[in-house]
């Protein structure tokens, strides 16, 4: 039992002296404590890692003033934006953009073709407009207009509806390009979109 | 056995709380119900990380995916705005009636003063608790629950923990070294002995189906490990554990006794989690065990009672936007070789085994309406010396239903002038199909003076309404 304590009072000690308290990452996991260890995406919350630096100063400021409005932001990212200083909000965002997205790869593999042509061509007879002609041949974004190219299937098709249903109207023109889309082609859109691989470098 | 069940079975000898705590919560209550504002689960944890309980819980105290990565990160992670130190309060005030009257001496001995042997109204437990960051990657959560009927307080189940982040095989990845009392405190996930369906119950049930050894480890022991969570998907533990001699119990204020237990060497505990998912839903598939030693009164001389604990345990969680839905199932064998027990006599076999099971799922609306019902069983073998007393048939085999329909109403943000609190109002119902291998006169006392109806099985059947109040 001595022997114990003993063992237990050296590892505290070494944990308080030897072990940075302080880590770097420790605000950057006030985000990755949601969107995953590698801000890869969990779950509901998106992948922020090689996300446009723009957007992402955007979207947070848009939680913090309440814009953003559709259901997990008003339950979860209005909280995380709201004590963020300016500061703050482009260090992170700036940190996040750099790292290297993964493509989720979660999406319908079967739709995929269907989904690439909606997305290079749009849907003429529908007056649907090609999305890469904002969001750019690669999916990959540009200032303001978000990255999409392997965000996870999940996400792109809640978004997608969301939008649908009249959330996020200040968005434009994303309101009225979601309204227009069916349920299958939103699924065609998002499962390919899961898959488009990109570099955080690109332009 | 959960932390709130970990303190009862420590607390159901000592105390029944005055009635002022319990009305003064309820007035705070309700003067903070005149003004809504946003905020709050443990109250510090809302107040450190600016959101409210339900990005962690499903309802409290049951967690959500982000819960489990909230303690998983060593409850460091922050993001409001609050320069409070992280101190909460918990009450768990209650009402419950049982079918059959209990023995007037019967229950855990002594009864809390007060206690009648039926229709009781009690505060069964106060808490509190430092649980949050403490500085940088590290953080706690360091439970004390006070003891009014003998004075003092005692170190309920309590975890420490650093943690820092690392890459493995091109794969992020944080490990985590944690501090604990109580084994399975640790763990993130709703299946085993601490957190595990019904988080809370009534207290001061006569009889019960016994609990494995994990459970009797509860606040008696220290332990160090590390853990390793890879890529978001795989968790894996390791823990010693060590026994606490009598003067540092009594000096965590736990009232060992004179002549408590005593566990050498030093007791392994491992687990192993795979939690794959997939959009909002959630499997995971675990394993878990322990080794530990027991020198029951601190007699030693004549062997060591010796136990394996292996058990499996899986859950399945859909959170979905409006609802959610968690199942859970756990089994766990043990295998115990007393030889210290045999030689005095308390046991009639030296090797014996006992199986524990439960399987229960919960279902919550909007994390505030929540509807949870379970299936628990003890089965083992037949052993004069450890069972005779409480069991004709010598038998621990025992299984039983609960019900539980709950109110969480400040999920979504408390409101008022103190923010950050939180409350869950239920009713429970638990009833007994089998206690110590019978169903009626289970132990052979009924007709002897003072044993009443709680000697069948279906007496002990309990109705509860409680209340788990949080600031």
């Amino acid at each position: 039992m001595k022997r114990f304590r003993t063992k237990m009072a050296i590892l505290a000690i070494s944990l308080t002296t030897a072990g940075p308290l302080l880590a770097d990452d420790l605000a950057v996991r006030n985000c990755t404590w949601c969107h995953g260890t590698a801000a890869q995406g969990y779950s509901k919350a998106p992948r922020l890692a090689g996300q446009r630096e723009d957007y992402l100063i955007n979207q947070l400021q848009a939680f913090a003033t309440h814009k953003r409005d559709e259901f997990l932001s008003t339950k979860y990212m209005w909280y995380a934006a709201a004590n963020l200083d300016s500061s703050s909000v482009h260090n992170l965002a700036a940190f996040l953009s750099a790292l290297p997205p993964e493509a989720a790869k979660d999406g319908d593999s079967e739709l995929v073709a269907e989904g690439r042509t909606i997305f290079e061509n749009g849907v003429p007879d529908e007056n649907i407009a090609a999305c890469q002609a904002c969001h750019g041949p690669k999916a990959q974004g540009v200032r303001e207009i978000p990255r999409l190219g392997g965000l996870s299937y999940t996400y792109l098709e809640r978004r997608l509806e969301q939008w649908g249903q009249g959330h996020d109207a200040w968005g434009t023109p994303m309101p009225k390009v979601a309204r227009s889309l069916s349920p299958n082609q939103i699924a065609a859109l998002a499962s390919y979109l899961s898959f488009v691989e990109g570099e955080s470098s690109e332009k | 056995m959960s932390a709130a069940a970990l303190a009862r079975q420590s607390f159901g000898q000592r105390s029944r709380l005055a009635i002022i705590p319990v009305v003064l919560s309820l007035l705070v209550f309700a003067i903070g119900w005149l003004a809504p504002s946003p905020a709050s689960a443990l109250p510090s944890f809302a107040r450190q990380t600016g959101q409210p309980c339900a990005t962690c819980h499903t309802i409290i105290p049951e967690l959500t995916p982000y819960g489990r990565r909230f303690k998983l990160t060593g409850y460091t992670v922050r993001g409001g705005s609050t320069t409070l130190p992280p101190l909460t309060l918990l009450l768990i005030p209650g009402f419950a009636q049982t079918a059959a009257k209990a023995d007037p001496q019967s229950g855990p001995a002594p009864n809390p003063p007060g206690f009648k042997t039926n229709d009781n109204f009690i505060t069964q437990q106060v808490s509190g608790y430092y649980a949050g960051q403490i500085y940088g990657n590290l953080g706690a959560m360091i439970q004390v629950t006070g003891n009014p009927g003998e004075g003092g307080v005692f170190l309920d189940g309590s975890d420490a923990r650093y943690v820092g982040q690392f890459s493995l095989f091109g794969k992020d990845a944080f490990f985590g070294v944690d501090a604990n009392n109580a084994p399975t405190f640790q763990d993130p996930w709703n299946t085993l002995n601490d957190w595990g369906f019904p988080q809370f119950s009534w207290a001061y049930n006569s009889f019960g189906v016994p609990g494995n050894q994990i459970d009797a480890l509860q606040a008696s022991v220290g332990g160090a490990g590390m853990y390793l969570y890879w890529n978001d998907l795989l968790y894996a533990e390791f823990t010693a554990y060590g026994g606490l001699n009598q003067s540092t119990l009594e000096a965590l204020g736990e009232q060992p006794g004179p002549t408590p237990d005593q566990h050498p060497g030093l007791m392994p505990y491992w687990r192993l989690a795979l939690e794959p998912h997939w959009g909002d839903h959630y499997l995971m598939v675990g394993t878990f065990g322990m080794y530990s030693q027991t020198v029951p009164g601190g007699q030693y001389g004549y062997g060591i009672d010796k136990y394996l604990d292996v058990g499996f345990d899986a859950q399945y969680q859909y959170d979905g936007d409006q609802y959610s839905v968690t199942i859970k199932a756990m089994d766990t064998m043990q295998w115990m070789t007393l030889d210290n027990s045999f030689a005095y006599g308390s046991a009639s076999n030296i090797n014996d085994n006992q199986n524990t099971f439960k399987i229960n799922g919960t279902f919550v609306w909007d994390h505030t309406y929540a509807f949870s019902a379970g299936y628990f069983s003890v089965s083992g073998s037949q052993d004069a010396g450890l069972w005779g007393a409480t069991s004709l048939a010598n038998s621990p085999n025992g299984n039983g239903l609960v019900f539980d329909l709950s109110y969480a109403p400040f999920s979504h943000g408390s409101p008022g002038l103190y923010s950050t609190y939180n409350g869950r109002f239920g009713v429970q119902y638990t009833k007994y199909l089998e206690l110590y291998g019978g169903t009626n006169n289970f132990d052979g006392l009924i007709g002897t003076p003072g044993a009443g109806g709680q000697h069948n099985a279906s007496g002990n059947n309990t109705l509860w309404l409680y209340a788990a109040l949080a600031f």
